[in-house]
């Protein structure tokens, strides 16, 4: 029995149609990792603002749990002895910016 | 025998059968076959194909989602742990039953009064959650900052649960009728819905720690403005949650009203400034209302609007009780709105937003030189979760 294996009728649609399977699986596992991908990509450091209410001197130190913005601290100024008091807290990263 | 028939026309078509002269009769198979490929077998390997994509996305979606509220339901288990003996499982079955909770819209049938059954529902609801709280962690029943902030956790994961069951809600119809359409729409929503879900999740640590989020953006403008004015007056516990106090501020008159905090709370906004109006006979110039907005994609964190109104968000019940007083006292309402992305509404405070804050009061102060004149009454309000922000 004699088989014709043509090149453009045979070889060309199977190979199209490998390609074709092969991008579409691309595509969808593609857009599942996107899908299941963590916006946080890196370390968020977070850090709390100290100011002198008489002098203005500005402290910065990583936040520390119990910390909140009017927070009247131990801490006195370096300056002139007042407590410092907490006049910010945020974070360097941002998630989604 | 059709079997055979089909099979061997498709050889046919791919000239894979001896080679032999074709009648008219095959020809004419062999084109009803490509028909029936092109046209019915092609079309239903798309749509099953589309189907199981856009299955495998919602899926995918779902058990993120899942994973996601078992990883908060663990942190607010861990943060739990350090203050009660009990067992952890019946904490967890509580805390669960918490995220069940439902609020059942009052009826609009007959609009009038609805504003104050909202507000009814609300004030209760927020009651009724603040008291589960503290049943559910009594150590920590006589520390209000760290139960409001604890409530808000709570309502997070009420939201989280509620968006994962509406969402599995037509996933499971959209497989139970194979309904293409339905699982196309639900896979066109996904990418806001992640921005939400990554907000509310990105919110847990930051409630747990009791920081500033974006939202404190109001509530922080306000204690940074009031170390600019002079003869501070604050007036005691007028309204509940709610700050209200009184100062000079380029000779005119100022009232600074914010929520209350460190604690997690919007506060009571519209009974304080009824409160103004009506119990301390004030009649201000000017309103200025500041708030934390969301962001346009094209817009930048941390940029500032200036407009005409209330800014303000949620149902819109303290917003419609504003406007009615400002329009009863004819005061016009000026807004300053700090722009954020949803994520960075509910995050942490991010330092783009933290250096917004201040250039808003530089905003204000020239709003209240512009539109006002010495010895005016101003109101301004920073509007927003005053978490982490105390007066």
């Amino acid at each position: 029995m004699l088989i014709n294996i043509d090149l453009y009728t045979v070889v060309i649609p199977i190979l199209v149609t490998i390609a074709i399977a092969v991008t579409l699986f691309y595509v969808t596992s593609k857009d599942l990792r996107n899908i299941m991908a963590s916006t946080v990509s890196r370390r968020i450091s977070e850090y709390t603002t100290l100011k002198c209410p008489t002098c203005g001197y500005v402290k910065v130190r990583e936040f520390r749990p119990g910390d909140y913005v009017g927070k009247v601290e131990e801490e006195k100024c370096p300056n002139d002895g007042s407590n410092l008091v907490i006049m910010g807290i945020s974070k360097e990263a941002s998630i989604n910016q | 025998m059709v079997y055979t028939l089909t099979a061997l026309g498709i050889l046919q078509v791919f000239q894979v059968t001896p080679v032999s002269s074709q009648s008219t009769q095959q020809y004419i198979l062999y084109n009803i076959i490509l028909l029936i490929l092109w046209f019915g077998v092609f079309p239903w390997f798309y749509e099953t194909f589309q189907l199981w994509r856009y299955q495998s996305q919602v899926s995918g979606f779902l058990n993120r989602l899942r994973i996601s509220m078992n990883s908060n339901i663990t942190q607010v288990l861990d943060f739990i742990a350090n203050r009660v003996n009990e067992d952890k499982r019946l904490i967890e079955s509580r805390i669960r039953d918490l995220m069940e909770m439902v609020i059942i819209e009052p009826t609009s049938m007959e609009p009038e009064g609805l504003v104050r059954k909202y507000k009814a529902l609300i004030n209760s609801y927020n009651d009724r959650l603040e008291k589960d709280v503290s049943r559910l962690i009594p150590a920590i029943s006589n520390s209000r900052p760290i139960i409001q902030n604890f409530t808000n956790v709570v309502d997070v994961l009420r939201e989280l649960n509620f968006i994962y069951k509406v969402i599995d809600h037509y996933y499971r119809l959209a497989m139970k009728y194979k309904s293409y359409y339905l699982l196309i729409q639900l896979a066109a929503i996904l990418p806001l819905l992640k921005e939400e879900i990554d907000a509310l999740n990105g919110s847990v640590p930051a409630f747990l720690k009791g920081q500033p989020i974006g939202d404190s953006a109001g509530p922080l403008t306000i204690f940074r403005f009031k170390n600019l004015c002079s003869n501070l007056e604050p007036m005691g516990d007028s309204v509940k949650d709610t700050y209200i106090a009184s100062c000079n501020f380029k000779g005119r008159k100022i009232y600074l009203v914010k929520a209350e905090g460190p604690g997690g709370t919007v506060g009571h906004l519209d009974d304080a400034i009824k409160y103004i109006y009506e119990n301390i006979n004030a009649r201000p110039r000017l309103m200025i209302t500041i708030d934390a907005a969301l962001k346009l994609e094209g817009e930048e964190s941390g940029s500032i609007a200036e407009g005409l109104g209330v800014a303000m968000g949620g149902i819109g019940v303290e917003k419609f009780n504003i406007e009615s007083i400002a329009t009863k006292y004819n005061t016009p309402i000026y807004a300053i709105l700090i722009k954020m992305s949803m994520p960075e509404a509910l995050n942490a405070m991010t330092k783009p937003i933290d250096e917004a804050v201040n250039k808003v009061i530089e905003r204000l102060g020239k709003v209240i030189d512009s539109y006002s004149d010495p010895n005016d009454e101003v109101i301004i309000v920073g509007v927003g979760n005053t978490i982490g922000v105390a007066q």
